[in-house]
């Protein structure tokens, strides 16, 4: 009986198991930042890496 | 030179749920090449960081642990990091969520990796995919209780 309720268990979990996607546009939260920076902040940048000092 | 990206997803829907992470990966497309055989390693945020105002001068703590490690193949496409295990510690409240640092190796070309403020083409804005299920607890149950059972 305990194996049956076990096996119903396991099925019940498989079957709420979920996927959740993320992919924030531009108010997403991401910078670059680099050792050659000024004061300028990159931020709003398109890029995630590649450093243009600044 | 060196240079970091750092990047933060708001997972307040997930945050405190009694949920186990089976997997998260994180996607970062990589549209021009650097050094071939340069590695980018991802490690935890420790610090709070502002977007607008963040700068290197300024730059927030790093974990001292890597999650995952990308090394550069010389060609465009997808860095998939794997980062289940700290997801796990943002959503059971054992760490504070700042997201994650991809740490480029110093004195390297340095390759161009898209932000989420990327607008040629959308589809290639950092991606990150969580698999979870609800935590069960299973009664540890022996072969002989078992058998005792039947």
């Amino acid at each position: 009986m305990r194996l049956i309720v076990l096996c119903v268990l396991l099925v019940f979990t498989l079957a709420l198991a979920e996927t959740q996607v993320y992919q924030p546009g531009p108010e997403g939260k991401d910078a670059e930042i680099d050792s050659a920076q000024g004061g300028s902040p990159h931020g709003a940048y398109p890029y995630l890496l590649m450093p243009v000092g600044g | 030179m060196q240079a970091w990206g750092l990047v933060e997803f708001d997972l307040s829907d997930i945050l405190a749920e009694d949920i186990v992470i089976e997997l998260a990966t994180l996607e970062v497309y990589e549209g021009q090449v650097g050094s071939y055989g340069a590695a980018v390693n991802c490690q935890r945020i420790k610090t709070v960081w502002v977007e607008a105002s963040v700068i290197w001068a300024s730059r927030p703590q790093l974990g001292s642990r890597v999650w995952d490690s990308v090394v550069g193949d010389g060609a465009p496409g997808w860095w998939v990091f794997d980062i289940t295990e700290q997801v796990q510690l943002w959503v059971d409240g054992e760490q504070d969520n700042n997201g994650v640092a991809l740490v480029h190796s110093p004195g390297c070309t340095f390759p161009i990796v898209y932000s989420s403020d990327y607008t040629a083409d959308p589809d290639l804005r950092p991606i990150l995919t969580i698999d979870y299920s609800p935590r069960t607890e299973v009664e540890e149950v022996s072969w002989g209780q078992i058998k005792a059972t039947f």
